[in-house]
């Protein structure tokens, strides 16, 4: 049971984290092995737009946006949010030059482990509610009788709740040393 | 959500200060070289906002005609070097393309002769006159290097002159035996030797009916009287990539 949940619930979100920084360190190697280390400044920028398209999904949430599937948002959500960060972190390599890039990179890897936790919680609470449901249609209920029951089962929201509590200021942190980044680079740019 | 904005504004705010009150720790975007560290947390020393670092700011310290020649402060340079100074007189491209200021792990971008203006860029001997070798080839050449070199390097060197002429043992690889030293290894004679007599040329090649006999190894690539090329007796023209001496 506990093999089943580690290889069903965590790997997947513990591989993608991994993935994440093992890519980065292998664009980055591949890009100095090819004396193309100048991209990673470009992979910045990409990665940064990518960011911001992923929000798509924060602003559908809130109701910023009227149009579009939440649960195709928050798939480009995700997708988008690892792409673009590894985008991020070959554009920040190992270099630690000044404190807010430095600190935005670090805000960045943590908003993404707090991504992964997210989808995992997300899952497992999903789960956890389908595990409800069966159980209750082997008891006899019919579907409207679950369906009402699962209503009251606060599980999935409090947890996404809780959650969030913690992804946003987490968010807000990283997006708000980014953009200090970014006016600071775009100030001394030469246009 | 209340959170959420308090976060954003605080975060903003500290990062905005730290970058205010102490930049070259908080924004940099790579270390400073020594010399420039003085200025490190006056960014606007150098950079003019939205504009970058312009060469002017960098001219204003680093004069074009002291470069390679004496410091920022006037001082002489114990080894001054005439090309450098030449060099930052003739380049056409800002100062940060070669020097940026801050070491970034993209590196500094090299000097390329690309760089230079086409005119000065041919004329190789103005800045690397005291880099000819004292060997034979190299006194009896004038000022072409490019037929053998190229920019990167001097080595390696790919000039095969086998495709121009072949040695053998009637003509060894002795420079001077057909080009006039001191001028362009372009330039060669054939009618140096007791064997090549012009008036005795220009009789044997009048019987074949050939008047210009001045690129002999158009048709005679090895020297040799029956190893012709280019039709008979050389009066078919070749191309004129052929052509080329």
């Amino acid at each position: 049971m506990a093999l089943r949940f580690t290889v069903t619930r965590i790997l997947p979100s513990l591989a993608l984290f991994l993935a994440l920084i093992a890519g980065a360190i292998a664009c980055d190697l591949a890009l100095h092995r090819a004396g193309l280390a100048w991209v990673g400044r470009y992979g910045g920028i990409a990665g940064s737009i990518l960011l911001a398209v992923s929000f798509l999904y924060s602003a559908r949430k809130r109701k910023l946006l009227s149009r579009g599937s939440p649960k195709v948002l928050l798939k480009v959500h995700e997708t988008l949010g690892w792409v673009g960060s590894l985008l991020v972190l070959v554009h920040g390599g190992i270099h630690f030059n000044a404190l807010v890039p430095w600190l935005a990179l670090l805000a960045m890897v943590v908003v993404v482990a707090s991504g992964l936790t997210g989808r995992f919680l997300l899952e497992d609470a999903r789960a956890s509610l389908r595990g409800r449901a069966e159980g209750m249609k082997k008891a006899g209920l019919s579907p409207a009788e679950i369906e009402r029951e699962l209503l009251g089962v606060s599980l999935l929201v409090d947890t996404m709740k809780q959650w969030r509590k913690v992804h946003l200021p987490l968010t807000m942190f990283f997006f708000g040393l980014v953009l200090v980044h970014v006016v600071a680079t775009l100030l001394f740019w030469r246009w | 959500m209340r959170r959420t904005w308090i976060s954003l504004t605080l975060t903003v705010a500290a990062a905005a200060g730290a970058a205010l009150v102490f930049p070259y720790h908080a924004i940099t975007p790579g270390r400073l070289s020594a010399g420039h560290l003085a200025q490190r947390d006056d960014c606007l020393s150098c950079h003019t906002l939205l504009d970058g670092a312009p060469d002017a700011k960098c001219a204003a310290c680093h004069r074009p005609g002291d470069v390679g020649v004496r410091t920022t402060k006037g001082e002489p340079i114990a080894g001054p070097s005439a090309r450098t100074r030449r060099v930052h007189e003739v380049i056409r491209v800002g100062c940060d393309r070669c020097h940026p200021g801050h070491a970034t792990r993209a590196g500094s971008r090299r000097f390329e002769h690309a760089l230079l203006p086409a005119d000065v860029a041919a004329g190789c001997a103005a800045c690397h006159a005291d880099e000819r070798p004292k060997d034979a080839i190299h006194a009896a050449g004038a000022a072409e290097c490019t037929p053998c070199h190229g920019t990167s390097g001097w080595k390696p060197a790919t000039f095969e002159h086998e495709k121009a002429f072949r040695f053998d043992r009637h003509h060894p690889s002795r420079c001077a035996d057909c080009h006039p030293p001191g001028r362009s290894l372009k330039e060669y004679t054939c009618t140096g030797c007791h064997e090549h007599a012009l008036d005795r040329l220009e009789r044997k090649h009048r019987k074949e009916g050939i008047t210009n006999i001045d690129r002999c190894r158009r048709c005679h690539p090895s020297g040799d009287e029956d190893d012709t090329i280019g039709g008979e007796g050389g009066r078919g023209e070749r191309s004129r990539e052929d052509d080329r001496d």
